[in-house]
């Protein structure tokens, strides 16, 4: 985890420091090395829970449900990312810190799913009926990951298109490219060792629960 | 008759490095925050 975070100083020294400006947007084009990958974490967090969510209700593997809590969890921290520091560059370069446009409004509803997610999650207490309620709104939550990808191309938005996941190749010059790309490999090993973290003290919580349980079940 | 000249205006690129700073730090405050509650979590457990 120690390691993993390191990689945080690493990205930001090699896009403050090592990184040109953008010739017309000026210094705060830079958030762009911590907004995009932040997304793109976000996104794949929140597929990890759709995808174990859809397996937890197949296989009611106790495993599943509590991989796709840790991973919601993760990717509410990395969407709150998103959503703080796409305003600051929105003020920097739009001059306005919000607008209701289909991208920021779609982002902004799927944080609330996922805050809801832990939300529901604190307010069940049964453990399977709580796995299942909550497999039910993960995967809700999922279905719109792709939807926000696409939506600024389905709507005028002011928000940009994508400048590196397009049929036609990334249009950034190298040293942009370079770095937003290294970017994107250190925060998923972030979002992999948080993860884990996660996970570990998930299935630590569960397996306290259940001596617990059986022994007032004894009592 | 004068030639015309091209005339090659600078870019003026804006001042921003305030709003730069304020998303590193806010980003940093974030990720660090909850890192640090994930090491205390499994520290306390």
């Amino acid at each position: 985890m120690l390691a993993a975070m390191l990689l945080l100083p690493a990205v930001f020294i090699r896009a403050l420091a090592f990184t040109p400006a953008e010739a017309t947007q000026g210094e705060a084009q830079k958030i762009f090395y911590i907004h995009a990958p932040s997304a793109w974490v976000a996104f794949l967090a929140f597929g990890v829970v759709g995808i174990c969510s859809v397996l937890y209700l197949v296989l009611k593997e106790p495993r599943l449900d509590r991989l796709a809590a840790s991973s919601a969890e993760v990717g509410v921290i990395f969407t709150t990312a998103v959503l703080v520091t796409g305003p600051i560059w929105g003020r920097a370069i739009w001059g306005a810190w919000w607008t209701w446009d289909a991208r920021l409004t779609s982002t902004l509803f799927l944080w609330f799913i996922y805050f809801g997610y832990q939300v529901l999650r604190s307010a069940v207490h049964e453990p399977g009926q709580r796995a299942r309620f909550s497999a039910v709104l993960g995967i809700l939550g999922a279905l719109l990951v792709p939807f926000i990808h696409i939506s600024v191309n389905l709507f005028r938005t002011l928000h940009p298109k994508p400048v590196v996941l397009k049929p036609e190749g990334p249009t950034l010059p190298g040293g942009m490219l370079a770095t937003l790309l290294f970017a994107f490999v250190a925060f998923t090993i972030i979002y992999a060792a948080m993860l884990w973290q996660r996970y570990s003290r998930a299935t630590l919580d569960d397996a306290r629960d259940a001596a617990r349980a059986e022994a007032d079940d004894r009592a | 008759m004068r030639a015309m000249r091209r005339v090659r205006r600078p870019t003026i690129v804006p001042d921003n490095r305030g709003y730069m700073i304020a998303g590193y730090i806010v980003a940093a405050a974030l990720y660090g925050g909850y890192a640090l509650w994930l090491w205390y979590r499994a520290r306390k457990s």
